[in-house]
């Protein structure tokens, strides 16, 4: 575990027992990356702020539920926004067709770019990350790109794609493993 | 069918981490990680790629008024299933509004704009309130639905904790999961910048359960997770603590059992 995770992992503990200005912390540390993703999904810099605060007042609720062998504390946060993001994408979309942009160059306005030290080493995992995901044979980064950055189900994807749903989860499957390969230190 | 899925689910953990699974598969993967905690290390190494997924994204700072208003709304620390009152959070908006317009100081130079954008704040804050106070609902429903689950459990077992007059407090430990709930009743509310805290002793030692507030009625209702294994709990006890709850206990006991 590295240091960074360990003293995320001490700031839940706090909150969990009550403590606000950790709780401050975490939101510092973790709320770019986290309402990044949810504007990725949902487009709307409002709406994405709005599931930016009902995640955070989730794990606040929720702190004591954490449990550190499933996820980094930021894991925790991106996954609980990814599921209230998708959540309201679903119930959207059983309204409407929705148009799904996929991949990290198609995001929306409110982005901000990098500028000093720590935002040159997180532009620089994105690029690794970005050129994992180059990596990876066009099919399975395609179920990917959907799945995370379009919000879609296995099901959706394979309906989008008109293919097998095992084949779309195999798909997934195996790069997910080469993503972890590519990027692993 | 359920054995194909069975058979599958820990190939399901990477789709879970995606949010890629509709139901009624996310459940037996959620499931299946309860019921077998070697599967927690491999979910974690999917959960790092949906992290560096993550990364991927160009991060988005939040603007300084999502961060005051989600921290004005956080309700006080509490695993007390007593409805928790709007009125305070009302109190809270008002206060921030007044403090704001305040601080602005010279008030003839409040036009109208102001207003408006005090009109909109109220409003935002009124829609932050009605989804804090439905994440708060859905919490308190699964708290009660965990507590119920605990308490039906086989094997569990209910220690009854005395010492107030009047007060009426219970713990139940489910021996499978190592949860427990507290629950109390006819409690006096803890004394100014004090909070209960309830504790495990085990093996002669005091562990901490989590601090708990009091209801309107006197009502307290905590879940306890990871509890030591129930043969070797001798005792369960609340003292009073300062806020926020201490690694070892300091205050007056009030309840033991």
């Amino acid at each position: 575990m590295d240091a960074e995770t360990a003293q995320d992992i001490q700031l839940l503990t706090r909150a969990a027992g009550g403590d606000r200005t950790a709780f401050a912390d975490l939101f510092d540390r973790h709320a770019s990356v986290v309402l990044g993703v949810l504007v990725s999904l949902v487009r709307d810099r409002a709406a994405a702020e709005e599931l930016l605060q009902d995640t955070f007042l989730q794990a606040w609720n929720e702190a004591e539920r954490y449990r550190p062998a499933r996820a980094t504390p930021r894991g925790w946060l991106v996954m609980m926004a990814r599921s209230r993001a998708i959540d309201l994408l679903r119930s959207q979309g059983a309204r409407m067709k929705r148009e799904v942009a996929v991949g990290p160059e198609l995001l929306g306005d409110g982005t901000v770019g990098p500028v000093g030290t720590d935002e040159i080493e997180a532009d620089e995992r994105r690029r690794a990350v970005l050129a994992a995901l180059q990596g990876l044979p066009v099919e399975q980064r395609q179920c990917i790109e959907l799945a995370f950055y379009g919000g879609l189900s296995h099901r959706q994807v394979a309906d989008r794609l008109e293919q097998p749903l095992g084949t779309v989860k195999s798909r997934i499957l195996l790069g997910m493993r080469r993503l972890k390969e590519a990027l692993a230190p | 069918m359920m054995a194909d899925r069975d058979l599958n689910l820990r190939e399901l953990l990477p789709l879970y981490a995606l949010g890629a699974l509709e139901e009624p598969e996310r459940r037996d993967v959620e499931a299946e990680l309860e019921r077998d905690p070697s599967l927690e290390a491999e979910l974690a190494r999917w959960v790092a790629q949906v992290e560096a997924l993550a990364e991927s994204v160009p991060p988005v700072p939040p603007s300084e008024t999502v961060r005051a208003r989600l921290l004005a709304a956080l309700p006080h620390r509490s695993a007390s299933v007593a409805a928790r009152s709007w009125m305070g959070w009302a109190a809270a908006a008002v206060l921030a509004l007044v403090a704001g317009w305040l601080a602005w100081g010279n008030v003839g130079l409040r036009s109208e704009l102001e207003t408006r954008l005090a009109e909109r704040d109220a409003e935002a804050t009124r829609a932050a309130r009605l989804a804090s106070e439905l994440a708060d609902t859905r919490i308190r429903l699964e708290r009660l639905v965990l507590a119920h689950e605990i308490v039906a459990a086989p094997g569990a077992r209910g220690v009854r904790l005395a010492g107030l007059a009047g007060a009426a407090a219970q713990t139940y430990v489910d021996p499978g999961s190592r949860r427990a709930v507290f629950y109390a009743s006819h409690l006096p509310p803890a004394p100014d910048e004090r909070t209960y805290q309830l504790w495990f002793i085990a093996d002669g030692e005091p562990v901490s359960a989590g601090v708990f507030e009091v209801g309107p009625e006197g009502e307290a209702t905590l879940l306890v997770e990871d509890v030591a294994p129930m043969e070797s709990i001798q005792a369960w006890a609340v003292t009073v603590e300062p806020e926020g709850g201490v690694p070892q206990p300091t205050g007056e006991m009030v309840l033991k059992g």
